[in-house]
Formats: structure tokens, C-alpha cells, sequence
């Protein structure tokens, strides 16, 4: 079947589109939020609809104006998506192309600009993010004792992984941390992701942490399960495809704009699948 | 100091919320510290960690939300436990305020609610037919928003239909105003005696307003889908509608809107109406009027005069006088092109339109004054355009065609495209004016302004001279206000005409004047 591809980063607005990797099957209703509403079929994969492009992943379902409250059901089949009994073909769709490519040209300018973004754009993190794992000077502003020890357990993981203690480190920090999907499994989701760039510099590709990383940290939460799965395979969540690509095309003009809307997302999770990957790419280069 | 927790199980609540939930928590006198987290193990260890940890949070699972709170005294405790489940009350029916899920189909819809009398569908055109049968077998009458339904089944509908005496409008019907309800894309009209019977959905949108504008009321309108007139329906639709209004006691006046039909379908609507009792006034955009007027109906040239005949026919005024009205106004057209062509640089117009029916009368009028233009949907072959993204010469492009449409809304609701070819055009030198449809009504944009204007400005910061001209197609009655949006309008400097004919008039006058200028 063949179907139309966009190419840009921005999120087409008008047009109903969905991601590149949808699972198929009868799906039942999981979890209702006001922009987003996820399903889940027998095989536990999870689909979401969404009225918001800028929320659009690989197993994202986007159409403007949804009515999102009012859907109960979805089918998806090879050549239609039924929403509630209607029925919409799926070469009517675009395809998000969740997928990027590093030139390894561009990847000293790259590296440049993501290591300085925790400094130049600090004020755009949320409070309580893990940004302060790259930015040590930074003025936490964790106050209860769960903050603490979260902090506390995140740096400790922080430096395992720099010490080449990756797993380990990954296993502490994961499912810890505020937000419906912590902030831990956030900053894995962003270090699988971190390797994937590495890999498509021309680097190590890192095939083998990457599967094993996720095969350990995975758990029961099918939200978490989705996105790192998204980001073992190199998938990436659009408004973070936005931010790499124009870090890779060296647009610092239109930079801060995509940032702001990347972490915007969440009480941290934006912040965090960043921070996670800028880490990555720092000090997994080397290894 | 006392320890208390409490589970929410199985309940998603988004992060900001979440976060809402703790901050607020640790806000609250007598609160020492607190946490709101999901049940990881992980957190569970942290938790631990710091004393919040509770026996009953070991059964809990990584889905679940768990509530630990270090608080004075026990009051306080209390308190604090009874806010947070007030916290999550609150967020629990905000989102059952939401869940009122529609009906799931067509039988769901009817137990709902009994007693219905038409079905709307708006499905994948695949899946159209299959629905409208079950619905007109049910007793419905039916209206296909749809498109791309097969000719074939349409005409099975419409048979099927018409010998059940029920009404099958469409598929690809955008508008129909039933008992004063407005169905698709119609505009909130006054009621009257006027009936009109359609198969171009903007030319009864824009035929229904300029009654509504002027003084006249609509009884019923109903639409047939553009394909209703040609031979393989053979207008079996369009006749029981005309029928339908014949024997409505509330209408006193018909309006018959149509491209051509087929010329056999167009003899058996002049039978149709030989010998009516009721005035009838037809215009056939681009057809030939002499068959109808010699079976007895009043033919007009344009939409807008179809508009105004019926209501100086409903008000029992004197039908000629419209004649002179609009050759009054010609006279003022050209006065104001002799103006403002003296103000202008390019030399061609670019109309982007939303409307199909108002796009081909445009097509019309300019060819009549300034020869054929290039289209996506041209009235002569040869102007086709090559590129249907890309202006050639005069050129006037319906953006609401299939083409343009796939895989998002009409333009009419989204004006993404619309407003990214304005740019194009407007970067274009040799184009000295953009002309414009915007069609108002339930359904459409509820602010087409809010699109339009920054888009103008826009387009002015590098061709300050070029001119825009637009109609507005609606009421003061419909959702966007027509005279608020007319204003907004005007206040960009858009020069809006009371009419699709009347742009298409001006924007003709001035191209003529331009030529004339660029051959001196």
C-alpha cells in the first residue's frame, strides 16, 4: 500500500496523519487524558490518538478537530482505521516519518550545540527536571524529602554510568521520579535515543546495550513499555525529531521555539527524555 | 508526627496533574512533607527511604498512584487525606464531564434517540452506501456528506429512495437547510416562503444568504449532490425535491441551482415546472437558459440575482427592477476599477477559492470579460493548468477539489493551504490581485479573519500595492457574524464586494484596465 510520506519536522496541522509504526488489531480503550487518549490491543501495544500534532510518535493517530473525548473505540486494519464505527482509509493518512538521519558531517557543530543547550536554555527547563545531571551548578529546587533522595538516587545512577556502569546505573534510576511516566524512565527513553544518534553519526550503533538496556527496564506500565520501545528502535517523538534536526541543520534561529514546545511536554517528561539523551551522546561517544 | 497514605488504583491522571496534586499537598497546614507518585518499586524504595513508605503501598503496582503524607498530628492527617481525595474527585469529573461518548451506529443512534427522522453521514465514501441504505431501509431520510461514493450506488440510493418517498441528498452534499434545521455547511438564515432546490452546495449557501441579507426567508433547501443532474442519475433526486417544495404549503417560491444538467435531465425539469403554480427561478451556472424560460421559469445570469429575484417575487416587488439594480452597481464597479488600477503593479488576478460553485461562476463572469483562465477545474480544457500547484497567467483555483483535500479538511475549516498560496501568490510580480471566497456558516472556520488577516499583512510587508478582493458568503446571524468578519476585513485593507459575482465583476474591470495600460 502506498501511501504519502512528509518530510518536514513540523506537524502538519490541518491534515489527519498518523505515525509510522501502528499496530493493528480490535483496541480497547486504556487511558483518557485531554489531548491525548491511548488504546491498547490483545497483544499489549499501545495506540494513541491525539488532537495535538505536536504529540505525534510511531504509534500516534492524529485528525484535527476530533471530537477526542467522544471515542471509544478504534480498529486498525492494513487499510483503514475505525474510530467509533467510522471508517477511515488509511492512504487518506499522511505518514509521520518518525526516523532521522545524522550526516557525520554536521556532528562536531551538533555535539556543540546539544552539550551547550542544559547552559544557553536553562530557563526553559521545568522545575524539577533531571537537567541538574548535566548541569551540576544548577539551583535545585527540591524541597520534600522524596525530593532528595530522588536526587540524590539520580545522581548516584548518573555516576555509575559515567564510571562505564551502565546498566546498573539505568536499573537505579529507573521508575523513579514524578510524572504518570517517571522521570527515570523518561531519561532512559532519551538515553536509548542518545545511542541511536551516536549510531547514526557513523558511530558505534550500540545494538546490543540498546536491546539489553531495554529488555531490563522495561515494566508493567504500558505507557512507559511504549516509548522505550519507540526509542530502542531509533523512533522519535516529533517535537524531539524537530529539536535534533535543527540542531543536525544548525538553525538556532528557529531552535529555541521547537525547545520550548519540546519541553513544554508534561510535567517533565520533555525534559527528561532530553536530558537522558544529551547524556548519552556525552559520555557514550567515547566508549 | 504522624505517617498516612492513601492508593488510587488503576486511575491515569496526567503529570502536570500529578504535580498539581503534590504542590497543593505540601501547601496545607500541618503537612510536613509529602509525596505523589506512581507505584513503581523503585519509588517504593525511595519512599521508604525517607519514612513515607507504608505498609498497605506493598500490594500497590507500578500503575497505581500512591499518596504518602507526614503530617503533625492527626488531624492534620485527616485533613490533608480528605483534601487529596477532593484533589482526585475533581480531576475524575472533569473527565466524566467529557465521556459522554456519541451514539456507536446507526441502530445505537435510533434507541438514543427515537423518533429520528433523517441520518447525516459523513464516513469514508467507501463505507457511505452501505450506511445510507440501512438508513433510508429504516425509514430515514438521508443526507451523504461524504464524497466518493460509486455513480453506480448512488443511483441505487436515489431509486430506492425516491420509491419510498424519502429524500437522499448527496453524496458530496454540503448543505441543506430542513424545517429550519441547517445541516453541513449551512448559514443561519431568517425563515420564509423561499424553497431551493440544489446541486451545488456554496451556490445554496450563497443564494440562501443573499436572501436572508436582503430581506427574503428560506422554507426549505435541499441539496442533491453535484452528480444528481447528470445522465446517470438522471435528476431523480432534484425532481422529488422540486415535487417536495411543490407540495409544501410554507413554500411560495422555488430556486433551482445547478451547473448544466445533462440535456435530458434539464427537459424533464422544464416538464417538471411547466405549468407550476408556483413562481420558479433557475439559474444554470453556464447552462442555457432558454429551455427553462420557455417552460416558464425566470432565468438569471449569477447566484446573486437568483437571490434578489426571489425575494422581490416573494415580496411581490417588481422582478425587473433587479435588472437595473445590478446594471446600477456594473456602473460603480467600473468607476472603482478605474481607480484602482491606477494603484496597481502585475498584471494578473489569482483567485483561491473554497467554493466550487462560486470558483466556476468567477471562471464565468471573467471569461465573459477578459477570456478563458487557467485552473485546476477550468470551464475550457486547454486552460488546465499544468501544475495545479502553481498559477499560470489569469488563473482561478478551486482549493476545495479532491486533489487538494486529501488528508485534510476543507478549506472552508482550514486555511493552511489557502493561506500558504496566498503567500506564493502574492510573491509573484506579476500578479496584481488576489481574489478570495470566504464562506461562513455552521461548520466553517469560526473566525476566518483570525487566518486571513496576518497572512495579508504578511503578503503586503513585500508587495504593498497588490489588491485583495474577497466576498463574504453568510449571514449576521451565522456563528462568525458576517459584519464582524466584513470589518475585519476591510480594517486589512481587503476590498470586499457584496458579492462572489460582484468580486469576480471588480477584479475583471481592473485586469481589462491593466492590459489596457501594459499595451500603451
Amino acid at each position: 500500500m502506498k501511501r504519502p510520506a512528509i518530510t518536514e519536522v513540523d506537524p502538519p496541522l490541518g491534515s489527519a496523519c498518523a505515525g509510522d509504526d501502528l499496530a493493528s488489531g480490535s483496541f480497547s480503550l486504556h487511558s483518557r487524558f485531554s489531548q491525548v487518549v491511548n488504546f491498547v490491543n490483545d497483544q499489549k501495544e499501545l495506540v494513541y490518538l491525539t488532537s495535538n500534532p505536536e504529540f505525534m510518535a510511531s504509534n500516534g493517530i492524529f485528525f484535527p478537530y476530533i471530537p477526542l473525548e467522544k471515542i471509544s473505540a478504534l480498529t486498525i486494519l492494513e487499510e483503514v482505521i475505525s474510530l467509533n464505527g467510522c471508517v477511515y482509509q488509511r492512504k487518506d493518512l499522511l505518514v509521520i516519518d518518525t526516523h532521522l538521519s545524522f550526516p557525520e558531517s554536521s556532528r562536531t557543530a551538533f555535539e556543540n550545540s546539544l552539550f551547550s543547550i542544559p547552559e544557553v536554555y536553562l530557563s526553559l527547563f521545568p522545575e524539577k527536571s533531571l537537567v541538574f545531571l548535566l548541569n551540576p551548578g544548577i539551583e535545585v529546587q527540591f524541597t520534600s524529602d522524596f525530593d532528595r533522595q530522588f536526587r540524590l538516587n539520580a545522581c548516584e545512577s548518573a555516576h555509575l554510568i559515567r564510571e562505564g556502569k551502565i546498566l546498573d546505573g539505568l536499573l537505579r534510576i529507573k521508575g523513579t521520579g514524578y510524572g504518570l511516566s517517571p522521570s527515570g524512565d523518561d531519561f532512559i527513553a532519551g538515553f536509548l535515543l542518545g545511542l541511536h544518534v551516536l549510531g547514526g553519526f557513523g558511530g558505534h550503533d550500540f545494538l546490543f546495550l540498546r536491546d539489553k538496556i531495554f529488555d531490563q527496564t522495561v515494566g508493567d506500565n504500558l505507557l512507559t513499555v511504549s516509548f522505550l520501545k519507540n526509542a530502542k528502535k531509533g523512533s522519535y517523538f516529533l517535537p524531539l525529531k524537530k529539536v535534533l534536526f535543527l540542531l543536525v541543520h544548525d538553525d538556532k534561529e528557529s531552535l529555541e521555539i521547537a525547545l520550548k514546545q519540546l519541553l513544554a511536554i508534561g510535567a517533565t517528561s520533555g525534559a527528561d527524555l532530553l536530558t537522558g539523551l544529551i547524556f548519552s551522546v556525552k559520555y557514550m561517544r567515547d566508549l | 508526627m504522624i505517617i498516612r497514605g492513601l492508593i488510587k488504583k488503576g486511575v491515569y491522571f496526567d503529570s502536570v496533574s500529578l504535580m498539581r496534586v503534590a504542590r497543593e499537598l505540601n501547601d496545607l497546614d500541618g503537612v510536613i512533607d509529602s509525596s505523589v507518585v506512581m507505584g513503581t518499586s523503585e519509588n517504593k524504595a525511595i519512599l521508604g527511604a525517607v519514612g513515607l513508605n507504608l505498609p498497605h503501598f506493598e500490594g500497590s503496582t507500578e500503575t497505581d498512584v500512591l499518596i504518602g503524607i507526614k503530617a503533625r498530628n492527626e488531624t492534620a492527617a485527616e485533613s490533608a487525606l480528605q483534601h487529596v481525595e477532593q484533589l482526585f474527585n475533581d480531576l475524575l469529573k472533569k473527565k466524566d464531564a467529557n465521556k459522554d461518548a456519541g451514539a456507536y451506529d446507526l441502530e445505537d443512534a435510533l434507541t438514543r434517540l427515537p423518533g429520528a427522522n433523517l441520518s447525516l453521514i459523513s464516513i469514508a465514501g467507501r463505507y457511505a452506501a452501505g450506511e445510507a441504505m440501512k438508513a433510508l431501509k429504516k425509514g430515514l431520510h438521508v443526507m451523504i456528506f461524504s464524497d466518493n461514493v460509486g455513480i453506480e450506488e448512488e443511483a441505487e440510493l436515489k431509486t430506492y429512495a425516491h420509491s419510498q418517498r424519502l429524500l437522499m441528498m448527496g453524496p458530496d452534499c454540503g448543505t441543506a437547510i430542513l424545517n429550519g434545521i441547517p445541516l453541513g455547511f449551512a448559514n443561519a438564515v431568517i425563515p420564509g416562503d423561499i424553497g431551493i432546490v440544489a446541486a451545488s452546495g456554496t451556490g445554496l449557501q450563497e443564494v440562501s444568504s443573499v436572501i436572508s441579507n436582503n430581506g427574503g426567508g428560506i422554507s426549505q433547501a435541499i441539496g442533491t449532490g453535484g452528480r444528481d443532474i447528470k445522465e446517470a442519475i438522471g435528476g431523480i433526486m432534484f425532481l422529488d425535491a422540486l415535487q417536495a417544495l411543490r407540495e409544501d404549503d410554507n413554500t411560495r417560491v422555488i430556486v433551482l441551482i445547478s451547473k448544466p444538467p445533462h440535456p435530458s435531465v434539464q427537459l424533464k425539469i422544464a416538464a417538471a415546472i411547466r405549468n407550476f403554480s408556483k413562481p420558479v427561478i433557475c439559474i444554470l451556472l453556464g447552462g442555457d437558459p432558454e429551455i427553462m424560460k420557455e417552460a416558464g421559469a425566470i432565468s438569471v445570469k449569477n447566484l446573486e440575482e437568483a437571490g434578489l429575484m426571489a425575494v422581490a417575487v416573494s415580496k411581490g416587488g417588481n422582478p425587473e427592477g433587479i435588472g437595473s439594480q445590478l446594471a446600477a452597481r456594473s456602473f460603480e464597479i467600473q468607476r472603482t476599477a478605474d481607480q484602482l488600477s491606477l494603484q496597481c503593479k502585475g498584471k494578473y488576478v489569482r483567485g483561491l477559492f473554497s467554493g466550487g460553485t462560486l470558483c466556476d461562476e468567477a471562471q464565468l463572469l471573467l471569461k465573459h470579460m477578459i477570456g478563458d483562465v487557467y485552473s485546476n477545474v477550468p470551464l475550457n480544457p486547454e486552460f488546465k493548468l499544468a501544475d495545479m500547484w502553481k498559477s499560470r497567467k489569469n488563473s482561478i483555483i478551486d482549493l476545495g477539489e479532491d486533489e487538494f483535500t486529501v488528508g485534510r479538511p476543507h478549506p472552508m475549516i482550514d486555511y493552511t493551504l489557502r493561506n500558504k498560496r496566498i503567500l506564493e501568490e502574492a510573491s509573484d510580480h506579476e500578479t496584481a490581485i488576489i481574489l478570495l471566497d470566504v464562506v461562513l456558516g455552521f461548520g466553517s472556520h469560526p473566525d476566518p479573519a483570525s487566518e486571513l488577516v496576518p497572512v495579508i499583512m504578511k503578503a503586503r510587508e513585500t508587495r504593498p500595492e497588490i489588491l485583495f478582493i474577497a466576498s463574504v458568503t453568510g449571514t449576521e446571524k451565522d456563528p462568525q457574524n458576517r459584519k464582524v468578519i466584513i470589518q475585519k476585513l476591510e480594517n486589512a485593507r481587503v476590498i470586499v464586494m457584496p458579492s462572489n459575482v460582484a468580486a469576480a465583476e471588480l477584479c475583471g474591470q481592473i485586469i481589462l484596465r491593466l492590459s489596457q495600460i501594459i499595451q500603451k
